[in-house]
């Protein structure tokens, strides 16, 4: 009798111990995916919020260009109605509605830069050069943000999935995450049609 | 014998997060990583731009810098980018070289690639309001335009010049005298705290098994060290709880030490700060 409780007392033990696999862990990397979510949308918001000024600088000297500014402020307001909540999506579907809208804007902004290269004088303008640099500086920002949220997702991933942390995680409830699929702008670059 | 495999099993659940699943740098996702120079100094001029009167006059006013400021400013120069862009290439080797302090990401980094005639100035968090986009541009266009010749030995001396100016005015008197001495590494709070967290856990249950096992011993004649056959469960006694304890200590030591393992790193003299956060602040230019 002694010795059969010393076995259940052992194996309680070991159940115990083992039940914090994951448990903290799968928490942890749920809120590192979490910051790096904020900081991809803080990124992607700081583009948004440069194009009213880009568009505005550009206007004037390039008044033929209506196309490629509808395309532009159309793409922009996608974007804005495409919200999402502070909480990066566990749906996979809204994730790549939300990634898809940043793709067009990114897209619609370089083809922006691309037809102002025909206008010299415009390019010249320091105004010009300091929002062309804003707008580089937060490309390469996103660029990070992204890279960063997919390497964040990817741990959380492997938390949820590979034993024996995927115990701890199921007892939280915690399922697989969704991540990006390809980087911005991994298309062909778009030909200007003159 | 099972107590003790179980807690060696356990001991690993306890290694924090953050070691056991190091984040990857962000440049690390190439399947093939560029070599990077190693973080010898604060002018790293592996494409021998700079000739040695000039590496170590630069030298000394960064190292002037940083003791004024704070602020860790490196000039680096490579012969090759190796087919990756300047920007992850940057970031990269800020990440690597753990530039700037912990907590306030005071690092700069001028990355001068002669061969593919770029350069590049990545500002770490905290110097974004001092180095905006905007301003780190203009600085490195008026370097590039400036002598005509794209960015060398001198024209990366003024454009130090310039980045010295607007450093100085901002973060006059935050250099940071308290620094440990170059050469010790610095322990991570977060992970020796976790470390001595498990340290305690560990010991609490190994003082529970010694005095529950050593109470019910107490009756008992003196016993041999090895357990007796039919007694598997009862080795925590007198002489099998002591080679138990042994064991479970020696988990203990390696579950503490466990917590400093890390990513790889340049530990190079000027490690010292801990490494701050870089966010692809800065700008790009080439000639």
């Amino acid at each position: 009798m002694r010795e059969l409780l010393n076995k259940r007392g052992l194996w309680l033990v070991a159940l115990v111990l083992c039940t914090s696999c994951g448990f903290n862990d799968v928490i942890e990397s749920d809120e590192d995916v979490k910051a790096a979510w904020g900081e991809v949308q803080n990124q992607y918001k700081r583009r948004s919020d440069l194009v009213p000024q880009l568009v505005s600088t550009v206007k004037g000297a390039a008044n033929f260009e209506r196309d490629t500014f509808t395309q532009v402020a159309e793409a922009r307001a996608k974007v804005g109605s495409v919200q999402m909540s502070g909480e990066a999506s566990e749906d996979p579907a809204k994730l790549k509605q939300f990634e898809d809208a940043q793709a067009k804007l990114g897209s619609s902004l370089g083809r922006l830069m691309v037809v102002m290269e025909k206008y010299p004088e415009l390019k010249a303008t320091s105004q010009f050069r300091d929002l062309q640099a804003q707008l580089e500086g937060t490309e390469n920002r996103i660029a990070v943000a992204r890279k960063r949220f997919i390497a964040s997702v990817a741990a959380y991933n492997k938390v949820v999935l590979l034993w024996p942390s995927a115990l701890g995680a199921k007892i939280r409830g915690k399922q697989v995450r969704p991540s990006f699929e390809a980087a911005p702008n991994s298309e062909v670059a778009p030909t200007v049609q003159f | 014998m099972a107590i003790a495999a179980a807690l060696c099993c356990a001991v690993p659940t306890f290694a924090p997060y953050r070691a056991a699943h190091a984040a990857p740098a962000v440049s690390q996702s190439r399947l093939e990583a560029p070599t990077y120079p190693a973080h010898t100094g604060p002018v790293v001029d592996a494409a021998h731009l700079l000739s040695a009167v000039q590496q170590e006059q630069l030298a000394q006013r960064l190292r002037r810098l940083r003791e004024e400021t704070g602020v860790q400013l490196v000039v680096a120069t490579v012969p090759a980018l190796q087919d990756e862009p300047i920007e992850s290439f940057a970031l990269a080797l800020c990440e690597q070289w753990r530039l700037g302090r912990k907590g306030q990401d005071d690092g700069v980094l001028l990355l001068v690639a002669p061969t593919e005639k770029r350069a590049r100035i990545e500002v770490g968090y905290g110097l974004e309001d001092v180095l905006p986009d905007i301003v780190a541009n203009q600085l490195l266009a008026a370097a590039v335009a400036d002598s005509g010749r794209g960015l060398d030995g001198a024209a990366i001396g003024h454009l130090v010049t310039a980045l010295e100016l607007r450093l100085r005015a901002a973060r006059k008197g935050q250099g940071d005298t308290s620094a440990a001495p170059p050469g010790l590494p610095q322990l991570d709070p977060e992970i020796s705290a976790w470390g001595g967290v498990a340290g305690i856990v560990l010991l609490g249950f190994v003082l529970l098994w010694a005095s529950w096992g050593r109470r019910r011993m107490q009756a008992q004649p003196f016993r041999p060290l090895r357990p007796e056959p039919g007694a598997r469960g009862r080795f925590v006694g007198q002489g099998g709880g002591g080679g138990a304890l042994r064991f479970i200590l020696l988990a203990l030591l390696n579950s503490i030490g466990r917590g400093q393992g890390r990513g790889p790193r340049d530990n190079g003299p000027d490690d010292r700060g801990g490494g701050g956060g870089f966010g692809g602040g800065g700008a790009s230019g080439r000639w």
